[in-house]
C-alpha cells in the first residue's frame, strides 16, 4: 500500500510541482506558508482541480497524463477532511455521514454511519445538526465522513486550522490516536509546524509551490537546508514523560517546563530561545546544557549551531557572535533556555 | 431657552413621511371600510367571481411550476456556464420584471398569435395559444419567471462550491450532487423565488388580458374580473380586490426574513 505523487496543478493563483511517496500506516504532512500551493496540492489529488504528471495509489493511476488518464474524483477511493470540514448544512450528522455510502450505493448507509460515529464517540451527535457542533466535534464528523466511504488514501487540509486555539492542542491529541484506526495513506496540509511534528511521520516543505525539502519529520527539523524551510520546521522537539513541572526525556536529562501536566509530551524550544555561553552562565534560566558543537552553518543573517549536548540542540545566533565566541567544530559550550520559552504537547 | 427644539428639518421629514404611509394606509383602509362584508359569502360565490377564483388559483400555481422548471435551469446556466453573448441573453430575460406587461402581452400575440411569427407553425401542428387558459399561464409565466431566475441565480452564486467538491470526493456523481447538496442548498432562495413568481402571476393583468383575452371560464382571471366588476357590481370589485390584497400580505409575511428585515 503506497501513495506516489508527481503532478503539476494550478488553481487561480497558485500553482504547485510536487513530488513525494507515501507508505500505508504512515502520515505525511505538506507544511508550507499560506499561499503556497498545499490546498491546490491536495485538491489535484482528490482530482477536484486538473492536474498533469501522475498519482499512483497501490499500483492503480488516479492520474497519468502520459496515458490519458484522470479518474473521475466520484471514484477514486480518497477520504478528504476538508478546512472548514465543510459538513452538509442541511443534514443531521448521521447523514452527512452516511453520504458517501449512500453515494456509492452500500447497502444500510445509516448502519454503517451509525458505526463510524462510535468509533469516533460521537454517536450521541447522530441527530444533531452540523450548526451546533463545536469545532472539535465537527472535526470529528468531518473525519467520520471521510473515513465512511473507507478510502485508502486520506487527504486532511488543515484539520486544526478552524479551530480556537484553546480547542487545537485538544483536537490534535485525539485527531492522532484517531489517524491511528486509519491504515492506508495519510497526507496532512498545514501551515502549523507542530501539527507536523505532532502528527505525521515524515514532511515534505512547499514554498511557492515547489518542494524545497522533505524527509522524516525529525531530520527535517535537524537539519534544515535553507533558512526558509529553519523558519518553518527549524525547532528542537523533546519528547519525555512530563510531572510536577519536569519533563524527562531519553538518556536520562530533566528540562524545567512550565506546563504542569502528567504524561507523555512533545516540546518545543525555537532555536532563537537559545543563548551560548563560553563559560557556565548564572542566571534565571533553568535549563543549561553542556555540549560540544557538532556542526555550524550560517545563512546571511543567522548561524544555526548544532550542539551534541545531553538533548541534542540547535541554537540560532547571529554570525557576529558566533565570531565573538569564536565557535568551531569541537568547542564546548553552554547552551541555556528558559522554562517560559518551551512550548508543550501532551501526546 | 436651552430646551432642545426639534429642529425644521426634522419637522419636514417626519410630515412628509406620514404623507407616505398614509398613501399606502389610506387607499387600504378604505377598501375594507367600503367591503359589503354582510353579502359577502354571496358576492364571492357568485359564479363568474368563483371561475375567476379558481381560474387564478390554477393559472399562478402553474406559471409559478413552469417558472421554476424552465427558471432553475435557466438560472444555473447564468451562475455557472460561461457563453458569448451572455450579458446580453441575461438582460432579455430580465426585461419582462421592467417592461409594461402589455408590452409583453402585445409581443407573444405577435409571436404565437394565430398570424404570429411562430404562430402559423404551432397552428399547423393543432396548438393555438391565444385566448386559451395555456395562454393565460404562459402570459403570467413571461412576466412572473424573471422573478424566480433573479433570486434563484443568487444563491447559485453565493454558495460555497467547496461542498459540491465534499460531496463528489465522497463518491456523488454530479446529477446525484445537484440533487442532494446543490439544489437543497439554494432551496431557501427557490422558494422565495416561487413565492414571489406566484404572486407577481397571480397578479397578473396587463399581458393576460393582451395574449389571452378575457373570456369568463377560460381566461378571466381575478385582477380581470375586478376591473369588469367596476363596470357592473363595486361590491365585487371590492371583494375581489381585498382577496388578492389579503393574498400579497400572506405573500408579505411568509417572506418577511428576506424583505422586511431591518438587519
Amino acid at each position: 500500500m503506497s501513495l506516489e505523487v508527481a503532478i503539476r496543478a494550478s488553481a487561480g493563483a497558485f500553482a504547485v510541482d510536487a513530488t513525494f511517496a507515501a507508505v500505508a500506516g504512515q502520515t505525511v504532512a505538506i507544511l508550507g506558508p499560506n499561499g503556497a500551493g498545499k490546498t491546490t496540492l491536495i485538491r489535484a489529488i482528490a482530482g477536484l482541480v486538473p492536474a498533469s504528471g501522475r498519482v499512483v495509489l497501490d499500483g492503480v493511476a488516479l492520474e497519468d497524463s502520459d496515458r490519458g488518464i484522470s479518474v473521475p474524483t466520484e471514484r477514486r477511493p480518497v477520504g478528504v477532511v476538508f478546512q472548514q470540514y465543510l459538513l452538509f448544512p442541511h443534514l443531521t450528522v448521521l447523514d452527512n455521514v452516511a453520504y458517501g455510502p449512500r453515494a456509492r450505493g452500500a447497502g444500510h448507509a445509516q448502519v454503517i454511519a451509525q458505526g463510524w460515529l462510535e468509533r469516533l464517540g460521537i454517536a450521541h451527535l447522530a441527530t444533531a445538526r452540523p450548526a451546533t457542533l463545536s469545532g472539535g466535534e465537527a472535526q470529528r464528523v468531518a473525519l467520520a465522513r471521510a473515513l465512511a466511504i473507507e478510502p485508502r488514501l486520506l487527504l486532511l487540509d488543515e484539520p486544526l486550522a478552524a479551530l480556537d486555539v484553546a480547542t487545537r492542542s485538544l483536537v490534535r491529541r485525539e485527531l492522532r490516536s484517531q489517524l491511528a484506526v486509519f491504515g492506508g495513506v495519510r497526507v496532512l496540509v498545514t501551515h502549523d509546524p507542530v501539527d507536523a511534528l505532532t502528527l505525521a511521520d515524515s514532511v515534505v516543505v512547499l514554498e511557492r509551490g515547489t518542494v524545497v525539502q522533505q524527509g522524516a519529520v525529525a531530520e527535517v527539523a535537524q537539519r534544515p537546508r535553507s533558512d526558509f524551510v529553519a523558519d518553518l520546521l527549524g525547532i528542537n522537539l523533546l519528547r519525555g514523560r512530563a510531572h510536577d513541572g519536569v519533563l524527562d526525556v531519553a538518556g536520562g536529562s530533566a528540562i524545567a517546563i512550565t506546563a504542569h501536566d502528567t504524561g507523555e509530551m512533545f516540546a518545543t524550544i525555537r532555536p532563537s530561545a537559545i543563548a551560548l555561553y563560553r563559560e557556565r552562565p548564572e542566571g534565571s534560566p533553568r535549563n543549561v546544557f553542556r555540549g560540544a558543537v557538532s556542526a555550524i552553518e550560517c545563512g546571511a543573517e543567522r548561524c544555526r549551531v548544532r550542539l551534541r549536548a545531553a538533548v541534542p540542540l540547535v541554537a540560532e545566533v547571529t554570525p557576529a557572535a558566533v565570531a565573538a565566541l569564536g565557535l568551531v567544530e569541537g568547542v564546548e559550550l553552554w547552551a541555556s533556555f528558559k522554562a517560559t520559552e518551551i512550548d508543550t504537547y501532551l501526546v | 431657552m436651552r430646551r432642545a427644539r426639534p429642529d425644521a428639518a426634522t419637522a419636514v421629514l417626519v410630515t412628509l413621511a406620514i404623507g407616505g404611509a398614509a398613501f399606502f394606509v389610506l387607499p387600504l383602509f378604505a377598501l375594507i371600510v367600503r367591503a359589503p362584508w354582510s353579502t359577502a359569502i354571496g358576492e364571492l360565490s357568485a359564479p363568474g367571481v368563483a371561475g375567476a377564483l379558481r381560474l387564478s388559483l390554477v393559472c399562478s400555481i402553474a406559471a409559478a411550476a413552469l417558472s421554476a422548471l424552465l427558471g432553475v435551469p435557466l438560472a444555473w446556466v447564468y451562475a455557472r456556464v460561461p457563453f458569448p453573448g451572455k450579458t446580453v441573453v441575461r438582460a432579455l430575460t430580465t426585461l419582462p420584471m421592467v417592461l409594461p406587461p402589455v408590452v409583453g402581452g402585445i409581443a407573444l400575440l405577435v409571436a404565437f398569435g394565430r398570424r404570429g411569427v411562430f404562430g402559423e407553425a404551432l397552428d399547423a401542428v393543432g396548438v393555438r395559444l391565444p385566448f386559451t387558459t395555456a395562454a393565460v399561464i404562459v402570459a403570467e409565466t413571461f412576466v412572473a419567471m424573471p422573478f424566480l431566475v433573479i433570486s434563484v441565480e443568487a444563491a447559485f452564486r453565493s454558495m460555497d462550491r467547496r461542498y459540491e467538491d465534499a460531496a463528489r470526493t465522497l463518491g456523488a456523481s454530479r446529477g446525484h450532487v445537484l440533487r442532494t447538496v446543490t439544489l437543497p442548498l439554494v432551496a431557501p432562495a427557490l422558494g422565495a423565488g416561487l413565492v414571489l413568481a406566484w404572486a407577481r402571476a397571480l397578479g397578473e393583468f396587463g399581458a393576460t388580458i393582451t395574449f389571452a383575452g378575457n373570456f369568463p371560464g377560460t381566461t378571466q382571471t381575478m385582477p380581470l374580473a375586478a376591473y369588469l366588476a367596476l363596470e357592473t357590481n363595486i361590491d365585487t370589485a371590492v371583494l375581489l380586490g381585498l382577496a388578492l390584497l389579503a393574498v400579497s400580505l400572506v405573500v408579505l409575511i411568509a417572506l418577511r426574513d428576506r424583505f422586511l428585515s431591518l438587519a
